[in-house]
């Protein structure tokens, strides 16, 4: 599951990288030059009666890895580093969730310049100025049908199609999100 | 001499007797093959119950094992792994080799089948929240589980548990280890090296003892060809890895030690006879006796104990002995026939008769494998006198030789044999001021240090995953078993153990009255619409189904195999059930004391290595109660046959050589153990045959070559054992060493007092 997270960001922080990305490389360049903006995440689910919306900041420092912060609907900060993804706790501390995941090393390859390793997550395609990810490892495959990532000319969007038929979609947004802060 | 009718007459029934046998056998093994049973526990006295409750406790965890790969460089390929797993699963006995534990669940199967109980399971937090009442709690999760970036979970679930209880729940049992995910290879980092894991399932027959040691040595082969190619390292974790080296070693020690003894027994009489015919006599009567030792038991028995025939060993030095004094008897007496047979009839029958009586007294106990090795040695100390009578009597071989003139033995001042016998009993009281019995089942632990290094560093790097401790628990029924399993999980909680480190199946299984409480409180909190997050994505017909369709509980038939495969099963027995929670650590058994104060019913620690122990001290009382009753009895015969004082003086011969034999390995050891013990049973069978020789031939130059002959081989034979690096054999061999030389010195310092002196 985690494995999915992890993957995701690394695709949001690369899509980032270059409005018109032609490989994964260019998403790399971005995420080094700007790794700070916002996101807004749309679930698409059969049984919802609305899509749920979420949004919130990401931040990415080589050196401490990942920040992924949810700041509404609920408050809830992820940190993804090397050790594996941790929940900061409302003191600070963080918890380690899991470690079992390629989250850290495939994040660290992908930034530190080896793509290789995605490539052997996904069958990466270009389809109508989209980047298309199509999962080979086995337990990806059983949950998730395809990603793609679409970049505009200041966002972009990255779509997650589960294999139930279920859809999240992230926009991608180069800006601080501005969020009132809530009633005292 | 087949001319002579008599003669004739005895080899024809020499030979009927051993076709009657081998037909018996022949005819035997057609109705039913012989089985023999490698496994080391059913020759120990542990219960049948203690016996089920461990094996489903170490079920999960015995038949699997692990390897981890490094390369110096960590230039280790996908291809490597790929190429050698699949190597690896072509070996038979191997039943899955796979790269991550969790690749063959089917995550979207186990969570369609929680999801059919959409309101009986709540995660621990969740559930925490309800004893509190707290049922903002699972409005909050609600949003928080669909803020997540991706959770599949939440789409595997959501459409038949909507509340997110179960995504909440099975979230909670994602197992947190120390592995990292390159693709599908899971690997640990340590010291800039990358570990990768190969994980194995064996079947049930490959950790025997007869199994496990090719099924490693086809592993080490695959390993060794692609290692060598790819220069990579591997660690290795698991029982069957122990049980093969142990196996091993302990075979190639016996086939050195007993090929080296059967060298020296062959060099000897080779030496002694400067014939062949001696020689094949002696191999004759040894491999005869051997064979129709086996023959009797595979009658007898239709399951053989491995290790009957490693204690049935002895009967070689005792057949070697027998063969000895027939030929030096012929040799010197030029007798032959139903002549040499009456001349050596009564001291084969009386030192004959005193080992079968022993052995039969073995019998008496009630320890399957010792009951074995009394029949094997009974009856092939039997058929060993009745060849010496029959066959080595008419054909002895050693008769062709001119007769010879006894040399005179030089009789030892009488002092001498004061002097052993004193410093006899000084060293066994000595030993006695310090006496120990070692049972402790680790002290016979024979793993090679490079497994215990290696399971060590794995330890490290990955946690202590392998052994777990077992605490176990019963109850009348399954779900009072399931909240029993609670209260104890509870309760070790209490007492500082991480909920996540103990494995039952009762992490997969609420009981019925948790599930229920559970469905009852989500139930009342959608009536009194509490979440409010829910019931505004949720469709108002979903929430009107879930308060008014019948809660349904989860059972046991309900949990997947490969969930429930990975933890201790409920075994139902004596009309109870019985649970196995483990934990990958140390649970002392004063935990244990402190957890039973907190509960009100009993719960017991599965301590196997203390259960071994108990039956090892079980064990080796026994032998205690044979050896004292194998010395009465044959006191009794030499008393019956020399009258009360001389046979006495008979008897007292073998018993401290067995008792200092005994005594001197302490000395040098600092304990005695069940294999010291096991040693001294041939010490006091050997010995008895040298004195009674002694008496009934007097102390005459044969007689002495003989009881040199079978010393020296015996002595050499065993002794050899001493170099083993098996404590059993070790100790076995150090015992039989001291105590048949002990033996061979009182007898030859045994004054004619008490010798019939025919020399």
């Amino acid at each position: 599951m985690r494995v999915l997270i992890g993957l995701l960001l690394v695709v949001c922080l690369g899509a980032l990288a270059d409005p018109k990305p032609t490989n994964i490389d260019a998403l790399r360049q971005f995420t080094l030059t700007n790794p700070v903006g916002t996101f807004i995440q749309k679930k698409h689910i059969k049984v919802l009666s609305q899509p749920f919306i979420s949004k919130g900041e990401y931040h990415f420092e080589p050196a401490n890895g990942l920040t992924w912060t949810t700041i509404e609907p609920v408050q809830n900060q992820l940190m993804i580093n090397a050790k594996g993804i941790s929940e900061i706790q409302h003191d600070g501390s963080s918890k380690l969730m899991t470690s079992d995941n390629a989250i850290s090393a495939m994040m660290l390859t992908l930034f530190m310049g080896n793509d290789q390793q995605l490539s052997k997550e996904f069958v990466v395609e270009k389809r109508l100025g989209c980047l298309a990810l199509i999962p080979i490892n086995t337990q990806i495959k059983l949950m998730i049908d395809l990603i793609t990532f679409c970049p505009a000319d200041d966002q972009a969007v990255l779509s997650i199609i589960e294999v139930g038929g279920n859809k999240t979609e992230i926009q991608l947004l180069p800006i601080p999100l501005i969020i009132p802060p809530p009633n005292p | 001499m087949l001319g002579n009718t008599r003669n004739a007459k005895t080899l024809i029934l020499w030979l009927a007797v051993s076709v009657i046998l081998a037909c018996a056998v022949l005819l035997k093994l057609q109705q039913q093959p012989i089985k023999f049973n490698a496994d080391i526990l059913d020759v120990m006295e542990i219960s049948q119950h203690d016996r089920i409750v461990t094996a489903a406790a170490t079920q999960p965890f015995y038949h699997r094992a692990l390897l981890l790969f490094s390369s110096p460089n960590n230039t280790l390929t996908e291809d490597y792994l790929r190429r050698v797993q699949h190597l690896l699963a072509d070996i038979p006995l191997v039943k899955q080799v796979y790269f991550n534990p969790q690749q063959n669940m089917d995550f979207q199967a186990i969570a369609k089948t929680y999801s059919a109980f959409p309101l009986s399971l709540l995660s621990d937090k969740a559930l925490a929240a309800r004893q509190r009442n707290n049922v903002e709690y699972i409005d909050q999760q609600y949003i928080r589980m669909l803020s997540q970036l991706a959770d599949p979970l939440v789409s595997m679930t959501i459409q038949n548990a909507p509340l997110l209880n179960v995504a909440d729940w099975l979230a909670d049992k994602h197992p947190t280890s120390h592995w990292l995910q390159q693709g599908d290879f899971l690997y640990v980092k340590d010291g800039g090296k990358r570990y990768y894991p190969i994980f194995f399932e064996f079947d049930a027959a490959a950790t025997k003892l007869d199994q496990a040691p090719p099924t490693i040595a086809a592993i080490q082969q695959v390993l060794q060809q692609q290692n060598t190619e790819d220069n990579v390292e591997y660690l290795s974790s698991g029982l069957i890895f122990h049980t093969a080296a142990i196996t091993s070693r302990a075979e190639f020690e016996m086939t050195l030690f007993g090929g080296l003894s059967i060298l020296g027994i062959v060099l000897l009489t080779l030496l002694s006879f400067k014939s062949i015919w001696p020689l094949a006599n002696i191999l004759l009567l040894t491999a005869s006796s051997a064979a129709a030792g086996m023959a009797v038991l595979i009658l007898v028995s239709n399951e053989i104990h491995l290790i009957t025939l490693v204690f049935a060993i002895s009967l070689i030095g005792i057949a070697v002995d027998y063969g000895y004094h027939i030929l030096l008897m012929a040799r010197h007496t030029q007798k032959q026939g139903s002549a040499l047979s009456k001349h050596i009839a009564p001291a084969l029958i009386v030192g004959g008769g005193s080992t079968l009586l022993s052995y039969l007294l073995l019998y008496a106990l009630p320890i399957a494998f010792l009951q074995q090795v009394s029949i094997f040695v009974g009856s092939g100390v039997l058929f060993a006198i009745f060849t010496c009578l029959t066959l080595l009597s008419i054909w002895p071989g050693t008769i062709k030789n001119p007769p010879l003139k006894e040399p005179k033995i030089t009789q030892l001042p009488a002092w001498s044999y004061k002097l052993t016998l004193y410093t006899v009993v000084i060293i066994i009281a000595v030993a006695l001021m310090q006496w120990r019995f070692e049972d402790n089942i680790k002290s016979f632990n024979s793993t090679p240090q490079s497994l215990i290094d290696s399971e060590t560093h794995i330890a490290r790097l990955i946690g202590n995953q392998q052994y777990p401790r077992f605490i176990s628990f019963s109850a009348e029924n399954t779900q009072q078993l399931l909240q029993r399993f609670e209260s104890v999980r509870s309760a070790l909680i209490d007492l500082g153990y991480q909920n996540a480190q103990l494995q039952g199946i009762d992490q997969w299984l609420p009981s019925h009255a948790r599930q229920q409480a559970n469905a009852d409180w989500l139930k009342q909190g959608l009536v009194n619409n509490d979440f409010k997050t829910i019931n505004a994505y949720t469709a108002p017909m979903v929430i009107d189904t879930l308060i008014k369709q019948p809660t349904t509980l989860l059972s046991l038939d309900a949990v997947p195999d490969v969930i429930a495969q990975h933890y201790p099963a409920i075994v139902h027995l004596d009309e109870r059930d019985y649970g196995i929670l483990s934990y990958l650590g140390v649970i002392s058994p004063d935990t244990v004391a402190l957890l039973q104060k907190q509960l009100s019913f009993p719960v017991q620690l599965l301590d196997q290595p203390q259960k071994l122990t108990q039956a090892m001290l079980m064990l080796r009382q026994y032998i205690l109660y044979f050896l004292g009753l194998a010395t009465c009895a044959i006191s009794l015969l030499m008393i019956c046959r020399y009258g009360f004082l001389r046979g006495l003086k008979v008897a007292l011969t073998p018993v401290l050589s067995a008792l200092g034999g005994l005594a001197l390995a302490h000395l040098i050891m600092g304990f005695v153990t069940i294999f010291h013990l096991l040693a001294s049973i041939l010490i006091l069978t050997l010995v008895v045959d040298y004195v009674v020789f002694c008496q009934e031939h007097g102390k005459v130059h044969h007689v002495n070559k003989a009881i040199n002959l079978s010393a020296i081989t015996t002595a050499l034979g065993f002794g050899m054992f001493v170099f083993s690096a098996t404590p059993a054999i070790q100790q076995f061999g150090l015992t039989a060493l001291l105590g048949i030389t002990l033996g061979w010195i009182m007898c030859a310092t045994l004054p004619t007092t008490i010798t019939k002196n025919k020399g």
